[in-house]
């Protein structure tokens, strides 16, 4: 497999990441809005995002073992550049994980409610920081970087810009994605008042894609060919969330539009991103013969965990019923 | 402090903490499988009870573990880019291939089918529930596996070479039977084993020391001979496996812990005497757990020890309790003595680890240092002290594995005030059995 192999292979690990631990980031912020002050309630709505934990966040372990292993200078380049971004993206999943685990776990209503919290927070934050890493990509994976680093003032500006809006981007997708989660999983009570924060919410997404297109277009003017294309994606999907609200709206909320735009919009930050940095990584990606020699392991290991995951969604990713199992 | 020192200083202490979980996850993982596959197997119905019960407490401790253990190795894996990129740079086409093998086959399973196995308890069929957690135990070990291989190359490199300061895989089969990673893996298995049998009979004798040996109505009656209740019967197989496991584990870990000598008189790294220091004390524990492992072990026929004379089991169960932290301390100096040994090379002989660390300032790592390692640990003792609570608690009110309206009731006693929900809605929502 060569560069682009990989790269591709890097690409579709964040997505899956992006669709699947998405729905845990947007899931677990519901659990003290949706849930309201019934600790069964709360527990409802995050055994609706439960079976995502354990196999949503292993794509992000798998993406990070594949930087390293065929992308280990732009691995080095990231985190060197994005360094505060990468502590604050660890820290707030270690804390979400515990916080998940951890709450059902004693029977004391403060330590619950004191998790509930604090998960809430994490998972704010987690795509918050990897938004904003995706950003720094943007930045030092595009001239953008260069030209900022030479005094172009208009550079400048996108470098501190485009983390910013790529985190609110990150945040905002996720938001719309675990909301529908919860709606399609939760009893009818519960999934109506997760609908209607979905609907508040899909007008900010929406409007969040349209500026980063425009920081795209802007990368793109400096001289990045590539964040055209971003630029186009993220016009689409900001129309694929007004087309979702408005259908929310004519109160049909079981359209097709409705159910592809969550993880059409969860994935939107991290196709974006590899369409900005996409020729840049690629240049910097290992030796052909060690990427050669990897190619077998890796694809034969890919293939075997799609199988699994295939397995496991069919089996836990169904409306909650009395076969449901309920630990987090 | 130089930046050197507080990337090191940052990896050990993180290290050292994911090594702690990693002992239970490695040690009481094949205990759960086979507690499970026992359950599976179990024809009688009281048999099968108390092995499920077995199952689902144990497991529930695993789980409790992971939780963290899984979060502790997401630091780790980071920290190699973040402050050892000059150890990616000379050798990442060697040392990235164990690791991207250990992310994307194992770790990605293991994670896989523990969610399966966690929330398809009462969807999927049962053996096919068992298999998915011997497939958790099996990646599990691989991972660990993979693991050593890459740690293995930097103690005694071999099966590569140097291009323009760039190493290179030249055979394949030489890193994966290094003896660094073969006889130091096993050598750690014997030790996982150890530790989660020390955690299976710690908190077993910890409730046999409590139990009554006859249960209150056999005493009212006026009845003789000792009546275990069901809940003792936990325990007592609990404390049987442990025993055969533990002795097992300490044999293991002390027979390849003295096989290593042989390769690492060849290699280069220093000696300080702490390092020495490490080795006596793990042969001490090893030898002293075997020997005592096999003692114990020839109490088991006929019940032996669940019968001995009250105050002498009392007093054995107390101890067996309280020496619960020996193997995880004795691990911890194990994996201590094999990194500083290793100084002051980060790739034996190869590469520096001066030389290997980022160009981050030292007020940089420092402040990562105090923020990843004071939330790590500070996670780490509260999901102790919460392992500590459940394994308390007993057999009683296992979330693991109960119907979703038992797990949501049962606590409803203390969760606070009663839900504004009117009784059926409330009910339908226990249940699940909503609007669909």
């Amino acid at each position: 497999m060569n560069a682009l192999g990989w790269g591709l292979l890097l690409a579709a690990l964040l997505a899956g990441w992006a669709v699947l631990d998405g729905a845990v980031q947007g899931g677990v912020p519901l659990v003290r809005t949706v849930g309201g002050r019934d600790d069964a309630r709360r527990r409802t709505v995050l055994a609706t995002v439960a079976p995502f934990l354990l196999l949503g966040e292993v794509w992000l372990v798998a993406a990070a073992g594949v930087l390293l292993a065929a992308f280990g200078h732009v691995e080095g380049t990231l985190w060197a550049a994005g360094y505060p971004f990468v502590v604050a993206l660890l820290v707030a999943w270690v804390v979400r994980d515990a916080a998940l685990w951890l709450r059902s776990r004693l029977p004391s209503p403060r330590w619950r409610r004191g998790w509930d919290v604090v998960g809430q927070a994490a998972s704010l934050a987690l795509p918050a920081a990897f938004g904003a890493l995706a950003g720094v990509a943007w930045v030092r994976f595009s001239v953008v970087g260069s030209q900022a680093d030479a005094g172009s003032g208009a550079a400048q500006a996108l470098a501190l810009g485009l983390p910013v809006l790529t985190a609110g981007l990150a945040v905002a997708t996720a938001r719309v994605h675990g909301g529908l989660v919860v709606a399609a999983r939760a009893p009818e009570a519960l999934a109506h008042e997760a609908r209607r924060r979905v609907r508040r919410a899909l007008v900010p997404a929406a409007a969040l894609a349209g500026l980063a297109a425009l920081g795209a277009l802007a990368v793109a003017a400096l001289g990045t060919a590539s964040a055209l294309v971003a630029a186009v994606l993220l016009v689409a999907v900001a129309g694929v969330a007004l087309a979702a609200r408005f259908d929310l709206d004519r109160g049909t909320p079981r359209t097709g539009v409705v159910r592809s735009s969550g993880p059409l919009l969860a994935v939107a930050p991290v196709v974006a991103t590899a369409a900005v940095v996409g020729p840049a990584v690629l240049a910097l990606a290992a030796p052909a013969a060690v990427l050669h020699a990897l190619t077998w392991p890796v694809l034969g290991a890919f293939a075997a965990v799609l199988a699994a995951q295939a397995v496991s969604w069919r089996v836990l990713v169904r409306p909650l019923g009395p076969r449901t199992a309920v630990f987090l | 402090m130089t930046a050197v020192d507080a990337a090191r200083l940052q990896f050990a202490l993180l290290a050292g903490t994911h090594f702690l979980f990693v002992l239970v996850t490695l040690g009481l993982g094949p205990v759960v499988a086979i507690l499970q596959t026992r359950w599976a197997a179990a024809r009688d119905a009281g048999r099968a009870a108390t092995l499920e019960t077995a199952t689902r407490f144990w497991g529930q401790l695993y789980l409790v573990n992971y939780a963290l253990g899984i979060a502790a190795g997401i630091v780790m894996e980071l920290q190699l880019g973040l402050h050892f990129p000059g150890l990616l740079d000379v050798a990442g086409g060697v040392f990235g291939a164990p690791l991207v093998i250990e992310t994307m086959a194992a770790f990605f399973l293991e994670s896989t089918f523990l969610g399966l196995w966690v929330f398809g308890w009462h969807v999927l069929p049962r053996w096919a529930h068992t298999a998915a957690f011997w497939a958790v135990v099996v990646t599990g070990y691989l991972s660990a596996f993979t693991v050593m291989v890459a740690n293995g190359f930097l103690r005694n490199p071999v099966g590569f070479e140097l291009v323009d300061g760039v190493a290179r895989v030249t055979d394949a089969a030489a890193l994966v039977t290094n003896p660094a990673a073969l006889l130091s893996a096993l050598h750690v298995v014997g030790a996982c084993l150890m530790a989660g049998a020390f955690l299976l009979v710690g908190v077993s004798a910890w409730h046999l020391r409590r139990a009554p040996s006859r249960l209150p109505g056999v005493v009212a009656a006026g009845l003789p001979g000792a009546v275990m209740s069901p809940e003792n019967d936990v325990w007592r197989r609990s404390m049987r496996i442990g025993l055969v496991a533990g002795t097992v584990g300490a044999f293991v870990a002390t027979g390849f812990g003295y096989a290593q000598f042989a390769y690492l008189q060849h290699v280069p790294g220093g000696d300080p005497p702490v390092v020495g220091i490490a080795y006596a004390v793990m042969q001490g524990v090893g030898g002293l757990v075997f020997v005592v492992g096999c003692a114990l072990l020839l109490l088991l026929p006929g019940n032996v020890l669940f019968r001995l004379w009250r105050p002498l089991r009392t007093a054995l169960y107390g101890t067996l309790t309280v020496l619960l932290p020996v193997p995880f301390l004795t691990a911890l100096l194990g994996w201590a003595a094999r990194e500083i040994g290793r100084q002051p090379w980060a790739i034996a002989g190869v590469l520096r680890t001066e030389d290997a660390v980022s160009d981050a300032s030292a007020t940089a790592v420092i402040t990562s240092l105090v923020v990843l390692v004071g939330v790590m640990l500070t996670l780490a003792v509260v999901d102790w002290s919460v392992m500590a609570r459940l394994a308390r608690r007993g057999t009683t009110r296992l979330a693991l594995g109960a119907p979703p309206a038992d797990v949501l009731r049962d606590d409803d006693g203390d969760a606070g005030p009663p839900a504004p929900a009117g009784p059926v809605e409330r009910d339908e929502l226990l249940t699940f059995g909503g609007a669909r």
